[in-house]
């Protein structure tokens, strides 16, 4: 699904030097490609932990599971087309979460669509602004996300002085479950196939993934980097108010403390799912599913009876091997170290 | 002109900072106590060191988000070892943490030419995780202050045993960078590191250099600090690692690597430590002197940015012409 762009043409001529590619070497190239490793060890984690943990099969369960992947995933998701168009990643994902939940439980008493679509707006509006900045001013996007959450919470410590927002109003309406499935997931199945729909059919998707695959070779076609750097800012950050608008309404309040490890959950849903921080590989899609396979993770551990730092730990090491999975598997000798 | 530009800002930034002294020693009374100065010197030291360790990474083109993680999980390896044997095991037990991640950021980024950002993240998150490990869930703390209180007691009024250490540190860097081959070197592998491998420089030794550096130096800051406050808290440092970037930046080391000197670093530590104790002298909210630092770190990037371009633009228009042309005067289309 993500082999379209993301296998180039010396891969296949490594493998199958045939036009036609036996089922073999087809089959060789897909235990080689990073986001077809991870879907398999989803799966095999799910299927295992069915049998060995008691308590993992159920319901329940289940509805817990998807509600804790449910926020990151949206968030992971609008991160991934940052990631795909090459500009790494972003690092005011957590503080946009923090001022939307806050901006969601102040705005309720207008309703509780009114307080989504505000947390949406500014997420759009933040998103956007730094997109700019890194797409047409071309400043480096770590530091300018490192600035803008810095900006987004000193902001919120001013207006909120540190004070816990309390929402005054119902939002029980997103809490409410659909046969059984909490809202908050049918949120995030709309907002991954919203993000794979924009990657993968419309023309703006595929210049993203040609411009973070080579930003030379696009501009020599003619199109221009900054509108679609700041599309892709500006959907992440939708997704990240949406997100902590959900959150808000999840919590009842906002506070500048919430949603804090959101963003690195984030970050590595992207980088878990394949999705190359080199840019122009993978799709919101594999961010979709590294969000799965983290929450699933986090959910084993918990329910094994692991700690919150071992979690972290396990964490930690999975990025640290997804990312030398991805980097060991494009290792081309004749780009080594080339640009970003 | 370009040039001129970046051996400019080093000489900015210093500007900026002794203007800063003189008007917060003319605005704020007691700015000039050797109190006061001793105070100041002590959270230049802090940041200097840091904000050093991070510049070698970005002389050489990279970035180290995991002295986030590395600075706390050495202060509490320090205090928690410290206050079970001896401090000084526990110091060199942080340290040697610090030295293996520092190793293994290096290595992973040479070997698998990974963006080293990524695998930063990673390694500040495992950094994090240990950290809440040694914890265990509760504040570690050092019931023998009296080692802490020795450690910052004035030396000479200004210094104390502390900020020595971190300014030894930080000279020692600004020494390397300047007047060896290794500092060349990392210059060299910063700027192009394609060239720079095929002239022979060994690419993955430099990054291992500064990335080792990179994870000492906070590990030193970690433990002093964990010493000093005979406490450690676990959970990642992100504000710390803003303001060192801030400092960084703001003494004009080029985030796209190789351009910067380690002294422009340390005058945007002495401009954020300056500013940050003059405005907390007058009286102003913390919240707003971070927001002035982040405002400072993106006006300076902005600048940065553009002016990158046009020394990119400039380069690119030499390679394919071939025809040695003044960089940032040639005119090239495309809006890139």
């Amino acid at each position: 699904m993500t082999a379209e762009l993301g296998s180039p043409p010396t891969a296949d001529t490594r493998t199958a030097p045939t036009r036609t590619p036996s089922t073999i070497s087809r089959l060789r190239h897909a235990l080689t490609d990073g986001a077809v490793i991870i879907r398999l060890v989803t799966v095999l984690i799910f299927v295992v932990a069915s049998i060995a943990v008691p308590q993992f099969a159920t319901g329940e369960n289940f509805q817990t599971l998807l509600q804790s992947v449910a926020l990151i995933g949206i968030a992971a998701v609008g991160l991934s087309l940052i990631t795909i168009v090459g500009r790494l990643f972003s690092l005011s994902v957590s503080a946009t979460i923090a001022i939307s939940a806050i901006l969601f439980a102040a705005t309720l008493r207008w309703g509780p669509w009114t307080a989504l679509l505000v947390s949406a707006l500014f997420g759009l509006l933040s998103g956007a602004v730094q997109g700019v900045l890194v797409g047409r001013w071309r400043t480096d996007p770590i530091v300018t996300t490192i600035a803008f959450a810095a900006i987004m919470l000193g902001l919120g410590q001013l207006f909120t002085e540190g004070r816990n927002i309390r929402g005054d109003g119902d939002a029980t309406v997103f809490g409410s479950t659909v046969l059984g499935i909490p809202g908050q997931v049918f949120a995030f199945l709309l907002a991954t196939v919203v993000a794979w729909w924009l990657h993968r059919y419309t023309v703006r998707g595929r210049v993203l993934s040609l411009i973070g695959l080579n930003e030379k070779a696009a501009l020599v076609s003619g199109l221009r980097s900054w509108p679609i750097v700041v599309l892709a800012f500006g959907v992440a950050g939708l997704f990240a108010g949406v997100a902590g608008g959900l959150l808000g309404a999840q919590s009842g309040q906002g506070n500048l403390g919430l949603g804090a490890a959101f963003g690195f959950d984030a970050i590595t849903a992207v980088v878990v799912g394949g999705v190359s921080v080199k840019g122009g590989r993978g799709s919101p899609f594999d961010a979709a599913v590294g969000a799965l396979l983290v929450g699933l993770l986090g959910n084993v551990l918990i329910l094994a009876g692991l700690s919150y730092e071992t979690q972290l730990i396990v964490k930690g090491v999975l990025v640290l091997g997804a990312v030398v999975l991805a980097g060991a598997t494009a290792l081309d000798p004749t780009t080594r170290r080339g640009g970003r | 002109m370009i040039s001129l530009y970046w051996n400019f800002r080093v000489r900015l930034a210093w500007g900026l900072v002794l203007l800063a002294v003189v008007a917060f020693a003319v605005m704020a009374p007691g700015f000039l106590s050797v109190s006061n100065v001793h105070a100041l010197v002590q959270s230049f030291a802090a940041l200097g060191v840091l904000a050093v360790g991070l510049s070698l990474t970005m002389i050489a083109g990279e970035f180290d988000l995991s002295i986030a993680g590395v600075v706390p999980l050495t202060a509490l390896i320090t205090i928690a070892v410290g206050q079970s044997t001896s401090l000084v095991v526990g110091v060199v037990l942080g340290l040697l943490v610090a030295l293996a991640f520092g190793l293994l950021n290096g290595w992973l980024t040479a070997r698998f030419s990974i963006p080293a950002l990524a695998v930063t993240v990673g390694t500040m998150v495992l950094t994090t995780g240990l950290g809440h490990a040694v914890a265990g869930g509760e504040v570690v703390t050092l019931t023998d202050f009296g080692i802490g209180l020795s450690l910052d007691a004035p030396v000479a009024g200004i210094l104390s045993i502390h900020s020595i250490v971190e300014l030894g540190l930080v000279v020692a860097a600004v020494f390397v960078m300047a007047r060896t081959w290794t500092g060349l070197t990392i210059y060299s592998v910063g700027s192009d590191p394609a060239r720079s491998a095929a002239s022979g420089l060994s690419v993955s030794r430099a990054m291992v250099t500064v990335f080792v550096a990179s994870a000492l130096f906070a590990g030193v800051a970690g433990a002093l600090q964990g010493i000093s406050l005979a406490a450690a808290t676990p959970g990642a440092d992100l504000d710390t690692v803003l303001q060192a970037a801030t400092a960084v930046i703001v003494g004009g080391v080029a985030l796209s690597g190789g351009k910067g000197k380690v002294l422009g670093a340390i005058a945007g530590a002495a401009l954020l430590s300056v500013v940050g104790n003059g405005l907390s002298l007058i009286g102003t909210p913390t919240a707003v002197v971070q927001l002035a630092n982040a405002a400072i770190l993106l006006v300076v990037v902005v600048t940065d940015g553009t002016l990158t371009r046009l020394v990119r633009r400039g380069a690119e228009n030499a390679a394919t012409t071939l025809v040695p042309a003044p960089a940032a005067t040639t005119p090239q289309g495309g809006s890139s």
